[in-house]
């Protein structure tokens, strides 16, 4: 028998909702700051960020293209450059830096709610404001003017916002970042890259101020301050190269950390077996192709969607051992590594990150546990040779760079074989910049901010067309369709239609 | 360093809206009753005027306010409208008679007032995510609250808009606007959208309004006839000047996913090529920026339905007696059987995902069947 019971609502309706949390009710204890702070670092996670989207579709330039076009199949309009206002891919990532940082600004506003250590207090404030400046900093190189706000909003009227300049937003990123630096532990505190520590901050203060002294805003004043953050760190006994530099890539794979060279890295965990959903599609979107269901455990599956193209595998001398890491030569089929022949190069999928090496059985089919670098030693100490130049000239800078291409095993340019012209080691710089980087999220925007974007793709486009093979229709297909817009990309049509004091970038 | 089980996260997923209110309504209703000739013609006017305060909405925000929808009053919504219903006995003899009703609506809504003093509000049609970005919907202070949005198509670019270069290349010619793709890469058989703000390009600013989705009356007029045992009823509806967004066309007639693997309609015969310079229909290939809403497939969705016709027979009670029946009625009833309209879609009566700001959109929709049922009714 069922009995219902009917009564007037006002004695037993609590104002106070059980099924979620309000904000008021929040913010109360340390351990509550912590969960806000790790929802803060969730976001690099997502699939429009480094879970997927960073390193695939927002990083397409010289390096590779969208290998999975084919004529039974359409490349996202993204990978070949013909999105629009209302792509959603463009609105992914903005709307994602926008998650991260309304969160980070609720957190910041209710930083001194709870009783607790200071100097405890003082980590976390220091790390929310540290990745809500990144937020922004993806924000403002990806979409250039953008609205900046720095608290909590609370109300849905009113939500007109105009855009802050990008110099107004690079200084806050600035601001912020240096008072991070102040409040964040030191990595060997740490002991891990997931987390954010003061080298960090350092790195990624050496990588705003050099975007600062580039394209658009061209203030060669930075170049001094990426030297002085740069340099920190390489006198910092705790940092170094990893000798192997496969080893670096397979540590990601193991979900072992480096401290020495993987300065600070996006954490992902597990198989989706349980209740986390941590896992990304790194090594599965851009991994070697393996289709072979008798092998996921094995080998681990992936579509191989990332492809070189010629001109990255050319910038490699043949004893570089990260050429045929960063571009694998082979392919799996039925369990047994393929080798390409030499003239098969557009076929050769990205082989930085291979599932192979993965320990966490079973490998879910599309996601995976391995970690993303956003910073490596060997991309300070590249950063450093890039300011030095610029400030001191190349001999300054040298050491820096063949410290680099020593671990791969390069030729070194020391001796009869030293730079000694500081355009000469522009362009040597920017070249080994790829070797060293490629595939890592970097590309499109060090093209960019060296003021080379469009050029480069005019060239990479014809060279393209030129020694593709006819099956890979989609290759030049992102650098022809490039033009002066794709500098930035334009805001979400969305945002537009709602934010009704943005204005759109040029040309879109 | 050993791995770890992952820690919690947490984090804000919606906003709180402490200034919510309740939706209210205001009616006001005049109506008017008339019958003459013995109350064979009976006449009935209403008028009304609905105010609603404080419309209720889970309404989008930007995303930089780091939330997508937040429950809030977005503004005032007035409806107000004329209907006329007429009822007459046409005849009334002892083996005939027909009665007829005839009723005509005009409804109109009106925003009276928007939320954060905005002179208008845009909105979203979530049918597809290479669209789902876009505004389709202006609502308008002043005018009613859904207007179809977006650019004007004018055509498809012909030969005569490009320069022809030694190699053979066209390149647009500088007095042409571009469709909002890279000029460079604008070739013969592409899109062409107007350019308003004169400025040679397509962009935002170049939007406007390209439909209504209003109605300017409907109605129905319902016919029963009766003749000794037979009777007959005919109902007709319609409606009139309203337009629909017809998103099929979008991915059928001109791929705009640029899908590889699709069918399209036979009207995509007649597309642009070389041969058949089209003016109505881009080349394969040229469908322009992804996502864009446009005036090419905004389709006039007035319409006559037949909506019912129904016949029936009933026995006459004396011939029944013999097989122990008191009542004996056969019959046969159509519905849907003809519509007149110049809308190309399946149905011109539809809307998916409506809402009062977002109607009048057909994309996938589920035709109204056209049913024919039988029926036999006996009293024993």
């Amino acid at each position: 028998m069922t009995c219902f019971l009917m009564s007037s609502c006002e004695k037993f309706v609590s104002t106070n909702p059980s099924d979620f949390l309000p904000t008021s009710a929040y913010y109360e204890t340390e351990q509550h700051l912590q969960t806000a702070l790790n929802g803060i670092y969730s976001r690099l996670q997502a699939e429009s960020l480094y879970g997927a989207s960073l390193w695939s579709y927002h990083d397409i330039a010289d390096e590779f293209y969208w290998s999975m076009g084919n004529v039974t199949q359409t490349a996202p309009n993204i990978t070949i450059y013909r999105h629009s206002p209302s792509d959603s891919h463009v609105r992914g990532l903005w709307q994602t830096c926008y998650k991260g940082i309304g969160d980070a600004n609720m957190l910041i506003a209710n930083i001194n709610k709870p009783d607790m250590d200071e100097q405890q207090r003082n980590v976390i404030l220091g790390e929310a404001l540290f990745l809500r400046a990144y937020y922004y900093f993806l924000l403002v190189s990806n979409y250039g003017k953008v609205p900046m706000p720095l608290k909590p909003v609370t109300s849905p009227v009113g939500n007109n916002m105009p855009a802050s300049s990008i110099r107004e937003v690079y200084d806050r990123i600035i601001k912020d970042m240096e008072r991070a630096e102040t409040l964040v532990l030191p990595i060997q505190d740490i002991g891990f890259g997931g987390r954010i520590s003061k080298s960090a901050v350092r790195g990624i203060l050496a990588r705003v101020n050099l975007y600062m002294a580039g394209y658009p805003l061209q203030d060669e004043s930075r170049y001094v301050e990426t030297l002085r953050w740069a340099r920190m760190l390489i006198n910092d006994p705790v940092h170094r190269l990893n000798p192997d530099y496969t080893d670096i890539f397979i540590r990601y794979a193991r979900d072992e950390y480096d401290i020495g060279e993987s300065i600070w890295e996006v954490e992902f965990w597990g198989n989706r077996g349980d209740a986390y959903v941590s896992s990304g599609r790194l090594a599965s979107r851009n991994g070697i192709e393996m289709r072979d269901a008798n092998f996921t455990d094995v080998i681990g599956f992936s579509y191989g969607q990332i492809s070189t193209i010629g001109r990255l595998y050319r910038r490699y001398e043949s004893g570089d051992v990260r050429r045929d890491w960063a571009i694998a030569p082979f392919r799996y089929s039925g369990g047994q590594s393929i080798s390409y022949s030499s003239s098969q190069i557009y076929e050769r999928n990205c082989g930085k990150w291979r599932r192979e090496y993965e320990v966490v059985i079973p490998k879910n089919r599309n996601f995976t546990p391995q970690n993303f670098p956003i910073l490596r030693y060997a991309d300070v100490l590249l950063m450093y040779a890039e300011a030095a130049n610029e400030l001191l000239g190349p001999e300054e800078a040298l050491p820096a760079l063949n410290q680099v291409r020593a671990r791969a095993n390069a030729t070194l340019f020391q001796g009869t074989n030293a730079i000694t012209d500081q355009d000469q080691f522009r362009k040597v710089l920017r070249d080994e910049r790829s070797r060293e980087l490629c595939f890592e999220a970097l590309r499109k925007m060090d093209l960019i901010r060296w003021g080379i974007f469009l050029e480069t793709m005019l060239w990479v486009g014809n060279e393209i067309a030129g020694e593709a093979p006819p099956s890979k229709i989609y290759a030049p297909y992102a650098a022809q369709n490039v033009s002066t817009r794709h500098l930035l990309y334009p805001i979400p049509a969305y945002e537009l239609a709602l934010n009704r004091s943005l204005e759109q970038n040029p040309n879109w | 360093m050993e791995k770890a089980t992952p820690e919690r996260g947490g984090s804000v997923s919606s906003m709180g809206n402490s200034d919510l209110r309740w939706e209210t309504t205001s009616q006001l209703d005049i109506g008017y009753d008339l019958g003459i000739l013995k109350d064979r013609l009976n006449l009935t006017v209403d008028v009304y005027r609905k105010t609603t305060f404080d419309l209720l909405l889970n309404a989008n925000v930007p995303y930089y306010t780091g939330f997508q929808r937040v429950f809030r009053n977005i503004g005032k919504v007035q409806n107000q409208g004329l209907e006329i219903t007429l009822n007459s006995v046409n005849v009334r003899k002892r083996d005939f008679e027909w009665r007829s009703n005839f009723n005509i609506s005009f409804n109109r809504n009106k925003i009276l007032q928007l939320a954060d003093d905005e002179n208008n509000m845009l909105s979203m049609k979530n049918w597809s995510s290479g669209f789902s970005e876009t505004p389709l919907y202006m609502a308008k202070v002043g005018g009613p609250a859904a207007l179809f949005y977006g650019y004007i198509f004018d055509g498809v670019y012909q030969y005569e808009d490009f320069d022809q270069t030694p190699s053979g290349d066209y390149i647009l010619k500088n007095d042409r606007p571009d469709n909002g793709d890279p000029r460079e890469l604008i070739q013969p058989g592409d899109v062409r959208y107007r350019d308003l703000d004169g400025d040679g390009m397509i962009t935002d600013g170049d939007r406007t309004v390209i439909g209504r989705t209003l109605p300017i009356h409907i109605g129905g007029f319902n016919n029963d006839f009766r003749y000794k045992n037979f009777s007959l009823n005919v109902f007709f509806q319609w409606s009139y000047g309203n337009h629909v967004y017809n998103a099929n066309r979008e991915i059928f007639e001109g791929n705009r996913l640029n899908s590889i693997i699709i069918n399209q309609y036979a009207s995509y015969e007649d597309r642009w090529t070389p041969e058949n310079p089209s003016n109505t229909l881009f080349r394969v290939g040229g469908m322009g920026p992804a996502g864009t809403y446009s005036s090419r497939v905004i389709e006039d969705g007035s319409f006559v339905r037949l909506k019912t016709v129904a016949l029936a027979y009933r026995f006459n009670p004396r011939y029944l007696q013999a097989i122990r029946l008191s009542d004996l009625e056969v019959n046969v009833a159509a519905q849907n059987l003809f519509t007149w309209t110049n809308y190309s879609g399946t149905d011109p009566e539809v809307s998916i995902r409506h809402s009062i700001l977002t109607p009048g959109f057909d994309f996938s929709a589920y035709p109204r069947a056209r049913t024919l049922v039988f029926g036999l009714k006996a009293t024993f």
